[in-house]
């Protein structure tokens, strides 16, 4: 990758590279400020521009948004730390809530939008670390089937208090976000766009200092070895409730934009597929690398909300025999499962994995040396 | 358990003792693993543990690395009491538990008969909840005086003993496998260190400085055990040698007073072997560091044990000077089985 030209100075790609890991955070910013102008343009161009108008595409970008939020959150906690979460969408449901009671005709309170964001996270963070701690003892399955069991208690939660959420009818009317006397509407999804973009980047660097961070190194550790990181001096059990409160309140986050943006919340929106769908970008994106994760996102995202309906349209307009009569939307998640079956058998660090994660998962086991099993049963 | 032994407090024994172990016992449901083990080890000392395989050396280690609770008998370390069997340690879930259930069902039960009181009732116990949480993480020594007051007594746990001043290797190599050679000096280095979830979201000036430092600290650890210039590989990569070269540096990070060496050598050739032992003696003598040692190279054992303690069967048949033991009728027996009469 890097390259030296023949008079020794570094190349252009080479410099690039090194000013890119020197001044991370800018870069990230100038990286989120570029895509954020090309996209627009990009659906403007006849391939996709036919699929459908500019104003639906940005919508759906900040839609994607959200679950590049949720992405990224889990990566924290399933990609650092090594924790499988299979509940995430709880926090999402409760970053929802909490907007949808701090701004609604239903409690008859209203808080502006932006402190929201923060009290979201705040909130959502908080609960991570209460549905943390029972779950600090439990290791991989075990750990799954208690956050799958959280997963299902939220949504239930706001479900059956219909005193206090309504039930299943939801929570409607919920208050859109102003600025300086700008208010956001349905009819333009600009300022979404905007917002959404300057929440990600903004989270992408808060994401990146932490992962090379020592808390950054303390999640890597006990996602290598938990007894060993505990023998280092890591104090295994605020570590782990420390990425599950920042994960949490990272969909935390991406529930109080959502809401606002649908102006509408209720129970159903936070099924298991939520968190099955967000576990499959951060498999599928590349556990670990956080650009990767929401690349992983996005990719999937765009498929499932745009490409699966053009596909319909597509045969159909051509008159192909069977495949026309085929509903692709339908298939979503069988496509998500031909697609993960494919990806751990054929790339099973994912699309974009983080360098580390590749050289574990292609290294010949002869150059790894001999190394006895452990056998020890070292178990507390 | 008597009440003075809940509360640690400096031993009266001798203070140029780092650890003292008296009457450790680890029993497994009816296997008696560790039977009584009385050990010493006195400053800037290499003792060693030997005995035949099963004799249970890994599982008295683990109990003074905190990882096991010993069934009785306690661990002193630099005077502190560290290490004995738990007290009433079913108290400290239910006391996080039932408050909350019953100030719930309480709340529930007030809030059929007015529901802005019964809400706020059910809202302060999730906030006193939170609080207590909160508080038992940040303040972790609070926390122990708070259950050490209930009666409750808990052994330290693994990174306490880190923070005590204990370091440790393990008998099957546990390196970071997928991280770098100097990430995994980095992370011994862990409680060195003291920048916090804040400082890094922030990526203030104290944080950047002390990574920075961090990295000159772990190339040096990594010099020291004569992995120069390998810091960039993964750990997994190294050669079987260098990966507990490895492990005895990711140790060393933590700077300890006394470092537990799980066969150090095992899997090694002769020239690694002599150079791990040079190791030993060379920190012993530059940094004043003690050392108890799990070997079964009787060549190392021998050539630097200040005195050795020898198990079979979890109980300790001899200890003494290295010619007390290699002259020892018991120790030869546990090894090559009584003579034929």
């Amino acid at each position: 990758m890097t390259t030296i030209s023949k008079s020794g100075a570094p190349s252009a790609w080479a410099r690039f590279r090194s000013m890119s890991r020197n001044h991370r955070s800018i870069t990230i910013l100038v990286g989120w400020a570029l895509i954020a102008g090309l996209l627009p343009q990009i659906v403007r161009i006849p391939p996709m521009s036919t699929f459908q108008p500019e104003s639906l595409w940005i919508d759906g970008f900040a839609d994607a948004g959200v679950f590049i939020l949720l992405a990224m959150g889990l990566n924290v906690v399933v990609g650092l730390a090594g924790l499988l979460d299979l509940g995430y969408a709880a926090f999402f449901a409760i970053g929802s809530y909490v907007y949808a009671f701090g701004a609604s005709p239903f409690t008859g309170v209203q808080i502006p939008f932006w402190p929201m964001l923060i009290v979201g996270a705040v909130i959502a963070a908080t609960l991570g670390l209460l549905l943390g701690a029972p779950t600090l003892r439990l290791r991989g399955d075990y750990l799954a089937i208690v956050t799958l069991g959280f997963g299902e208690i939220v949504p239930a939660v706001f479900l059956n208090a219909s005193d206090l959420t309504k039930g299943t009818n939801g929570i409607g009317g919920i208050y859109k976000p102003q600025l300086f006397g700008f208010n956001f509407t349905l009819e333009n999804p600009v300022p979404y766009y905007v917002t959404m973009v300057a929440i990600l980047a903004v989270t992408m660097v808060l994401l990146y200092r932490l992962q090379d961070s020592r808390l950054g190194r303390a999640w890597m550790a006990i996602r290598e070895d938990e007894l060993a990181a505990a023998s280092s001096g890591i104090n295994t059990i605020t570590t782990k409730l420390l990425a599950f409160a920042l994960g949490a309140s990272t969909a935390g986050l991406a529930g109080v934009f959502a809401t606002s943006k649908l102006t509408f919340v209720g129970p159903g929106q936070f099924g298991f597929q939520v968190s099955f769908t967000v576990l499959a970008m951060v498999v599928l994106g590349g556990m670990g690398n956080i650009w990767g994760v929401a690349t992983g996102a996005f990719v999937i995202y765009t498929i499932q909300a745009v490409l699966l309906k053009e596909l319909n349209q597509f045969f159909q307009a051509l008159h192909v025999p069977i495949l026309q009569s085929i509903d692709f939307v339908q298939y979503q998640y069988l496509l998500y499962g031909i697609a993960l079956v494919g990806m751990m058998l054929l790339r099973p660090e994912g699309l974009f994995p983080s360098s580390r994660r590749r050289e574990e998962l292609h290294v010949n086991s002869e150059d790894v040396g001999d190394i006895p099993p452990p056998t020890e049963a070292l178990g507390q | 358990m008597t009440a003075a032994m809940l509360t640690p407090l400096p031993s009266a024994a001798n203070p140029d003792l780092v650890l003292e172990a008296r009457n450790v016992t680890k029993s497994f449901g009816g296997l008696v693993a560790v039977n009584k083990v009385d050990l010493q080890i006195p400053r800037g000392s290499i003792i060693s543990l030997i005995g035949p395989n099963g004799a249970g050396k890994t599982t008295f280690f683990n109990v003074i690395a905190g990882i096991l609770d010993p069934t009785s008998g306690a661990v002193e370390f630099n005077g502190q009491q560290m290490v004995a069997r738990p007290v009433r340690a079913w108290l400290e879930p239910i006391t996080w538990v039932v408050p909350p259930i019953v100030i719930g069902l309480v709340g529930g039960l007030i809030y059929q008969a007015s529901a802005t009181i019964g809400a706020l009732v059910i809202l302060a116990a999730i906030i006193g909840l939170i609080t207590m949480l909160l508080a038992a993480i940040i303040r972790p020594a609070w926390y122990r005086n708070m259950l050490l007051r209930l009666g409750v007594f808990k052994s330290a746990r693994p990174n306490e003993m880190v923070r005590a001043g204990i370091g440790r290797t393990f008998q099957n190599i546990r390196l970071f496998a997928n991280m770098t050679a100097l990430e995994n000096v980095q992370v011994g280095m862990h409680l060195k260190m003291v920048s916090n979830a804040a400082d890094a979201l922030l990526s203030t000036p104290r944080a950047r400085a002390e990574e920075q430092r961090s990295v000159i600290t772990a190339r040096h650890f990594l010099e020291l055990v004569g992995l120069k210039g390998r810091g960039g590989q993964l750990a997994k990569n190294l050669p079987y040698g260098d990966q507990r070269r490895l492990e005895v540096a990711r140790a060393l990070a933590s700077e300890p007073t006394l470092v537990l060496l799980d066969e150090p050598t095992a899997g090694m050739n002769p020239n690694e072997t002599r150079q791990m032992t040079e190791l030993i003696s060379r920190l012993r003598h530059d940094l004043g560091l003690s050392f108890l040692l799990i070997e079964h190279d009787m060549k190392v054992v021998m050539g630097i044990s200040d005195r050795i303690t020898v198990l079979d069967h979890g109980e300790r048949i001899a200890e003494g000077t290295p010619e007390e033991v290699r002259a020892n009728p018991r120790v030869i027996e546990a090894y090559l089985g009584k003579p034929p009469e």
